[in-house]
């Protein structure tokens, strides 16, 4: 009964820990199809809105920004930059992993000293600094671009994990009784080591990646002031417009003279894309240490 | 010793080997992109630049940025200064820290007030360094981050390199504590300073050594919002006034220290702990 009870509990927690989850891919999904539900016209030339005008409505639940944009749709076009940029990342950090993973721990062949030296290399590489070299040399602002460029950049940490998994369990027993019993070495360490063994490690590092990606393109975003365009908004880009005006409102708050500057007329301009910043990141960092711990 | 003289001489190729391809990876890129930086820049070809890197540790004029007539090399290594000491004052709080912590945890290990610090704290690791750094310039304001302390503070709360460091290091020292070797010594009533501390020391050593291009990747935030002159504040001034020459010297630079910081401790590491050898 205790190893049933165990199991259903178990499972129920697994199944209700991926309720933050399912809720991230819905919001995505929303925020992919808002321009077909959004009841802004795009055609329509932006007016100033007046400071009553810009507080939360039906019609706009988040308020409008200082240009008269919608604050939830600015939110959202956040969610679809985000998670282009920590797909892409997340793709090329696992190809270029695997790839490299297996080439130095699959078989001691004469590169693998060589291969191995390039991915310590890289990983001596202080992320940013490179991603900011690659900004100036492409001199604007692309995140799929640097966001893929971190993701190989990246990719040397997750070759070392498969390296250390392989050289580990294939001295172990099982490894010498599958060659024995005839099955390939590709096999053995495809299925029994990579799959069996390594899966979670490997999910806990994409978890990780994706959401490093994601906030590596908010902090590019917000000390590059760079964004795509209207329908490809960054949150750190957001921030950064929103950053003084939020900075007079708490200055407010903690000193009963108010200062110099205008105070914002819609906190949530501020707050929106940062709570979906940080809940996004913390989502993803949390669910890589999930996956840790059952690793 | 023939063994450490011969991984001396590997790293020696290293240092030099790794920032010289760095400086010509970022030249082709340049050069493959095409663009205004390349079109204005008059300096030498990248072969003759690194002949004079190299030979003379000379990095050539500064561009527009600087009053000209004048050499790139002690802005580049002002950056690097700056930088490398709110890094490494970052990683030292966070090491001395963890240390502290998880002696304390190890003392009092069902004290509810700490269980629930651990707990708020391994919750607030989670937050990255944007907005920490955010939080607390709003909240303090921004002349504080003029100094070189109060950035280093802010990045070993809120960097989460630095937060993964902390759960390491304190799972490694937790490890040490734990061995049978500990639980052997403090059962004779032996020194815990004399006997568990070096073990301790060198854990937290090489976890420095290998976790400073991490840190060195958080500042980013503070020194471009804040005007801290270290490497990414040069960066984006030499950017500006579009100095080829300067951004090939603040790569060979960075990549140089990086390397050179690294391997100091694997040849230091190797003497040490002869199971590294």
């Amino acid at each position: 009964m205790a190893i049933f009870g165990d199991r259903k509990s178990g499972t129920r927690n697994r199944a209700l820990s991926l309720i933050p989850l399912i809720m991230y891919l819905f919001v995505i999904a929303v925020s992919f199809l808002w321009p077909l539900l959004s009841l802004q016209d795009s055609n329509t030339p932006y007016s100033l809105p007046r400071p009553e005008e810009k507080k939360p409505s039906l019609i706009h639940p988040l308020g409008l920004d200082d240009l008269g944009r919608d604050v939830l749709g600015n939110v959202l076009s956040g969610f679809k930059t985000s998670f282009v940029s920590g797909i892409l990342a997340t793709f090329l950090f696992l190809l270029a992993g695997l790839g490299l993973g297996l080439f130095v721990g699959f078989e001691e062949r004469a590169g693998a000293g060589i291969m191995a030296t390039i991915a310590n290399s890289l990983n001596s590489i202080p992320k940013f600094f490179a991603l900011f070299v690659a900004f100036i040399v492409i001199d604007r602002y692309e995140p799929f671009v640097l966001m893929a460029l971190l993701g190989l950049l990246c990719a040397p940490r997750l070759a070392e994990i498969l390296r250390f998994k392989i050289s580990h369990y294939r001295k172990a027993d099982f490894y010498d009784a599958a060659i024995a019993l005839g099955l390939s070495p590709v096999k053995v360490v495809g299925k029994h080591i990579i799959w069996y063994n390594t899966r979670k490690s490997i999910f806990s590092e994409l978890a990780y990646m994706f959401g490093y990606a994601i906030l590596s393109e908010a902090t590019l975003s917000f000390i590059l002031h760079g964004s795509m365009g209207p329908g490809w908004q960054s949150w750190g880009d957001i921030i950064n417009q929103e950053l003084s005006g939020f900075s007079i409102l708490i200055f407010n708050l903690f000193n009963r003279a108010s200062s110099s500057g205008t105070s914002p007329d819609n906190p949530l301009e501020f707050l929106a894309p940062l709570v979906a910043l940080v809940a996004t990141v913390m989502l993803f960092t949390i669910l890589s240490r999930r996956l840790v711990e059952e690793a | 010793m023939t063994v450490i003289l011969k991984k001396s001489v590997l790293i020696l190729l290293k240092i030099i080997i790794v920032p010289s391809l760095a400086a010509v990876a970022v030249w082709t890129a340049f050069h493959i992109v095409g663009g205004e930086m390349v079109r204005v820049y008059q300096g030498p070809s990248i072969w003759a630049w690194l002949g004079g890197v190299l030979g003379r540790f000379d990095f050539g004029m500064a561009g527009e940025w600087m009053t000209s007539g004048q050499k790139a090399a002690p802005y580049l290594w002002q950056g690097i200064r700056n930088t490398g000491l709110i890094a490494l004052t970052a990683i030292s709080l966070a090491s001395l820290f963890s240390i502290a912590w998880t002696y304390l945890v190890w003392n009092n290990p069902y004290n509810a007030g700490i269980r629930v610090v651990s707990g708020l704290l391994r919750f607030f690791s989670s937050w990255p360094i944007l907005i920490g750094a955010i939080f607390v310039a709003v909240i303090i304001k921004a002349p504080a981050f003029t100094t070189l302390i109060m950035p280093a503070i802010i990045l070993a709360i809120c960097d989460n390199n630095l937060n993964d460091f902390r759960d390491n290091l304190m799972d490694e020292i937790k490890e040490v504590m734990q061995s049978d070797y500990a639980i052997a010594a403090l059962g004779q009533g032996r020194s815990f300073f004399r006997n568990l501390v070096p073990e301790i020391f060198w854990k937290v050593i090489s976890f420095i050594a290998s976790r400073l291009p991490a840190v060195v990747s958080g500042i980013i935030v503070l020194e471009l919002y804040f005007n801290i002159n270290g490497i990414y504040q040069y960066l984006m001034m030499f950017y500006r006034a579009r100095d080829l020459n300067a951004i090939l010297g603040i790569t060979f630079l960075v990549s140089f220290c990086l390397t050179a910081w690294s391997s100091i401790f694997a040849v230091v590491y190797s003497i040490i702990d002869p199971r590294q050898r």
